[in-house]
């Protein structure tokens, strides 16, 4: 069960390692808004509160088991 | 705003901050940890916040837009792998009582003092420049707070009238208190712990105070602050990674360096290592320290926007936090903003001074003192826990004071970042060494010194060396023309790489080189006994879990001179309870030994590893503890034999489960043959029984025939030759029944299996007893179907089946009124064969034992039983040879009916 755990936190950490990185960063790196907030800023705040998300939700689950 | 409100505000916080950390430490004392708890855990993580994130991150934000994140998404990327790396920090940590980053690591390459003295220099010459940023940001806070809109003040005369001096003397005393309140044997603080928790949320609450402000009733929100940065080409642009020059490497190294620093900085090692209470509470700080982190920059773009569009370039940007609400004359928030940056200043300095005192007088001070003096003399400098302690005070202030020089002298010239940056690089020269330590086993000691000095000479090279040139300290010249004029060794252009800046630089060649050298000189070396010990148990602390640490130390020293240098280092008390736990867990007593054994020696050892560290320690016990020395092979034949062991117990355990099922195939049969044996026994026991009683009485009326022969008459002659012929029958058809059972058990004579029908058998056999049932005065009745009724069976054995139920009916049918009826039919697949008489019946506790052997029925019309009591059991046996089955079903006085069922031949 904990290797379980730790194989989906090892994915978590390599696909964030991608949403934080170049070349997908690359993609909203530009001018423009969406809900009145500058791209870059948006996205970078997003993705954190995802990881949080997943973390939480990965860890608290096992926690009930 | 006057000062005396500012450092009034400051010392009640500093109030504040001793009561808590007094109260908690006195429920530790009582045994009541108040701070073990994940959030109180996760709260005192954010240590790595400092007046770093607090001020410089807006400063920062002014320049490199929103690159100053990747400090931060750095520690949180790492969270989701804080399950397997920080865990097992914990327990490596726990299992060898260390407490330091520099004795974790010295300790995994088989505690070797050269590296432990090395991380040690690098820990604290690389964390000065971080420590000064904490000092030179309070001061800028008061000077923002005491003269904001005043052109500023002329430089003080003289030190002692310098703010900034006297808050280094207050956060020396703070941490000297708190850090170094006694020597234990964990370096366990919690106190300090909560202390620092506390700040946490201080400084949360005071900076989302500020960015709420300026967000909302500076600006209208998120989207009007945005749209007016936008529509400000200088703001504009620090909106986008473009804009500011941040390239996907410069991007990635800063990440890279944060993420290191998140388990590397010493006060982050201390507080997520060595003060953790459980490793327990790591699963939710993995997800709550990065919400903080978020949290605490959610606002830092929006204040760094509106700072450069309310003050242009006319004020430092590492001021904004405070000025911008000054500015709208919100003084008292200005104020709550600086306690938030004076705790998050406070908080790291007190963490960071308080760990690198720890190595600092562990790794340094003490092998130093042991060597100088010859340890174990009565004049020895190091007397006892208190001299520890103070050594520990000294180099609390005396690395403050470091860094109110650095300040002074190099720091006043960069901003908060830029500096900070510096310690971070050098932090990251411990990676190799320490993430190579943890995973990879043939890292040897060699190999880590060559990266770790490698690595420093570069970071120093291009980073500290040239910025204490720019502040005039060294001459400027190698940093324009490289030194000694070779255009290659320029600092920020190393081997002609220009391109970058000079964090990125710096970071890349350092790391590089770091990374190479650990790896090349270290399959290129031999690891020493104790290393390869100390890796194995690095690598795979999950082995050693519970588990004493592998004995490989064959040690022996005086016990006097043992507790004699325990006393010294630990006090009295303690040195008696540690001699104490021992005898209790090793059951022996020490009262009478003279010689300690190897594992109190390393018992010891692990013990005061606690208080000195481990390489101090191992240096210590040199001076009393007689080393047997084990050779390489030695320690291999050990493991091997360990392997071994484990393989041969594995084969064992598959072996005994093996010998167990066999085991119990064999009870099972031994119990069938017992039963079998003792069927046979009784078997044999009835038919003696029976024998005897036939011959008994032909013996005795053939007997009483010669005696008598002339006393005799005729007719009482031939009554008893009569009598004779009969017993010597039954003695013949009993001996018949028995060569039959044997015959058909053993399966002697196999079963002549021809075309039969039914039908025309029974009638056969019928015609042919018919006879003895007329002398019984018996009516025989046949019925049933005239069609033939085909069989496959033996012809003989059927008529006996069938020879042997007439009989038996015959037999025990009505003594004057006697009728058997036999019926011959079909019934689906099968032909049926029932033979019933209207005799007195079976009883039902008989009827189902009337198969058996040797059951004989007593006939009450008769008096003693009649045949063998074998009849019956090879009926059935023969029936069920031919794959049928016999069932009888009777009522007591009604007669009984024996029911026969065969396979029709088609059904066969």
């Amino acid at each position: 069960m904990a290797d379980e755990r730790n194989s989906k936190l090892l994915i978590t950490f390599a696909v964030f390692l991608f949403l934080f990185n170049f070349p997908i960063i690359g993609m909203v790196d530009r001018q423009g808004t969406w809900l009145g907030m500058p791209l870059l800023f948006i996205y970078l705040f997003f993705v954190w509160l995802l990881l949080i998300a997943v973390v939480a939700v990965i860890v608290s689950r096992k926690n009930k088991n | 705003m006057g000062l005396s409100l500012i450092v009034g505000c400051s010392l009640a916080y500093i109030s504040l901050l001793f009561v808590i950390a007094w109260w908690v430490d006195k429920h530790a004392d009582q045994g009541k940890s108040l701070v073990s708890s994940p959030y109180v855990y996760a709260l005192s993580l954010a240590v790595y916040c400092t007046a770093w994130t607090f001020f410089g991150s807006v400063g920062r934000a002014t320049t490199g837009g929103l690159s100053f994140l990747g400090v931060y998404l750095g520690p949180s990327l790492l969270a989701p792998l804080w399950y397997m790396l920080l865990r097992k920090m914990i327990l490596i940590s726990k299992n060898q009582r260390i407490t330091s980053i520099a004795d974790f690591i010295s300790a995994r390459y088989g505690k070797n003092a050269t590296i432990a003295v090395l991380v040690t220099l690098i820990a604290v010459l690389g964390i000065v420049p971080y420590i000064s940023i904490q000092l030179k940001a309070v001061a800028f806070g008061i000077n923002t707070l005491t003269h904001f809109g005043e052109s500023p003040p002329p430089p003080p005369v003289h030190f002692w009238l310098d703010a900034g001096f006297w808050i280094t003397i207050a956060m020396a005393l703070f941490t000297a208190v708190f850090g170094t309140r006694k020597l234990d044997p964990n370096e366990r603080h919690e106190g300090l712990v909560a202390a620092i928790a506390f700040e946490s949320i201080v400084k949360l609450l005071a900076f989302l105070a500020v960015g709420i402000f300026v967000t909302f009733v500076i600006y209208g929100g998120f989207g009007d602050l945005f749209s007016k940065a936008i529509a400000n080409p200088d703001t504009a642009r620090l909106l986008s990674f473009e804009g500011t020059g941040t390239t996907p490497f410069t991007w990635n190294i800063l990440c890279l360096l944060s993420l290191f620093a998140i388990i590397l900085l010493p006060r982050q090692f201390h507080i997520s290592v060595v003060e953790n209470t459980s490793p327990r509470h790591v699963p939710k700080a993995m997800w709550v320290f990065p919400l903080y982190l978020l949290l605490i920059n959610v606002f830092v773009l929006p204040i760094a926007l509106a700072g450069k569009m309310t003050f242009g370039a006319a004020i430092d940007p590492d001021t904004f936090v405070i000025s911008l609400p000054l500015s709208q004359g919100a003084g008292w928030l200005a104020l709550a903003a600086f306690i938030g940056g004076f705790s998050a200043a406070t908080s790291m300095v007190v963490v960071e001074a308080t760990a690198l005192s720890i190595m600092f007088s562990n790794h340094i001070v003490v092998p130093m003192l042991i060597k100088t003096r010859r340890f174990g003399g009565e004049t020895s400098l190091v007397d006892g826990a208190s001299r520890l302690l103070d050594i520990r005070r000294v180099s609390i202030l005396l690395m403050l004071f470091l860094a109110y020089l650095y300040q002074k002298t190099v720091g006043n010239t960069y901003d908060l970042v830029s500096v900070g940056l510096i310690s971070f690089t050098a932090v990251a020269q411990l990676a190799p060494a320490f993430i190579g330590g943890m995973y990879w086993k043939r890292a040897t000691n060699q190999g880590a010194v060559a990266g770790l000095i490698v690595g420093f000479v570069l970071w120093a090279y291009c980073l500290p060396l040239p910025s204490m040139a720019k502040a005039g300290l060294l001459p400027g010249s190698f940093v324009e023309n490289g030194l000694f004029g070779l255009s290659f060794l320029k600092p920020y252009a190393l081997f002609g790489l220009s391109d970058l800046d000079p964090i990125t630089h710096a970071a890349f060649w350092s790391l590089l080189f770091n990374t190479w050298l650990y790896a090349i000189v270290s399959i290129n070396t031999k690891p020493s006994t104790l290393n390869l010990t100390q890796a194995d148990l690095f690598v795979n602390i999950h082995k050693y879990i519970g588990g004493q640490e592998a004995d490989v130390l064959k040690r022996e020293a005086k016990v006097d001179e043992l507790r004699r240098l325990l006393n010294r280092f630990l006090g009295e008390a303690r040195t008696i309870g540690i001699f104490n736990e021992y005898q209790a867990m090793s059951g022996t007593s020490l009262s009478g030994q003279q010689v300690a054994q190897a594992d109190l020696v390393n018992f010891a050892e692990t013990h005061l590893a606690g208080a000195i560290g481990a390489a101090s320690a191992r240096l210590v016990m040199d001076s009393v503890a007689k080393e047997e020395n084990i050779t390489m092979d030695e320690v291999m034949r050990i493991l091997e034999q360990t392997r071994e062991a484990v393989e041969h117990g594995r084969l064992m355990e598959a072996k005994n489960t093996e010998l167990k099922t066999l085991t119990l195939q064999l009870t099972a049969a031994n119990e069938q043959l017992k039963n079998l044996d003792r069927l046979k026994a009784d078997f044999i026991t009835t038919v003696t029984h029976e024998l005897r009683t036939p011959v008994t009485s032909i013996k005795s009326l053939s007997k009483i025939i010669l005696d008598y022969s002339d006393e005799l008459d005729a007719v009482r002659k031939q009554e008893y030759l009569q009598i004779l012929v009969t017993e010597s029958d039954r003695i013949s058809r009993l001996i018949n029944q028995v060569l039959d059972i044997e015959k058909i058990e053993t399966n002697e004579a196999p079963l002549q299996i021809e075309h039969l029908d039914l039908s025309e058998l029974v009638w056969h056999t019928a015609t042919g007893i018919s006879q003895l049932a007329a002398e019984r005065g018996a009516q025989l009745h046949l019925s049933g179907t005239e069609s033939p009724l085909p069989v496959m069976a033996d012809r003989d054995r059927l008529v006996q089946v069938i020879v042997n139920l007439l009989s038996n009916a015959i037999k025990f049918c009505d003594t004057e009124n006697g009728r058997v009826e036999v019926q011959v039919g079909r019934r689906g697949r099968m032909v049926v064969l029932t033979v019933r008489d209207n005799g007195a019946g079976i009883p039902p506790a008989m009827q189902r034992m009337i198969f058996d052997k040797f059951t004989q029925l007593h006939s009450p019309a008769k008096g003693k039983p009649q045949g063998t009591g074998l009849g019956l059991y090879i009926t059935k046996t023969i029936v069920e040879k031919h794959g049928g089955s016999i069932r009888v079903e009777s009522e007591p006085g009604k007669g009984a009916a024996f029911e026969v069922l065969l396979p029709l031949e088609s059904a066969v």
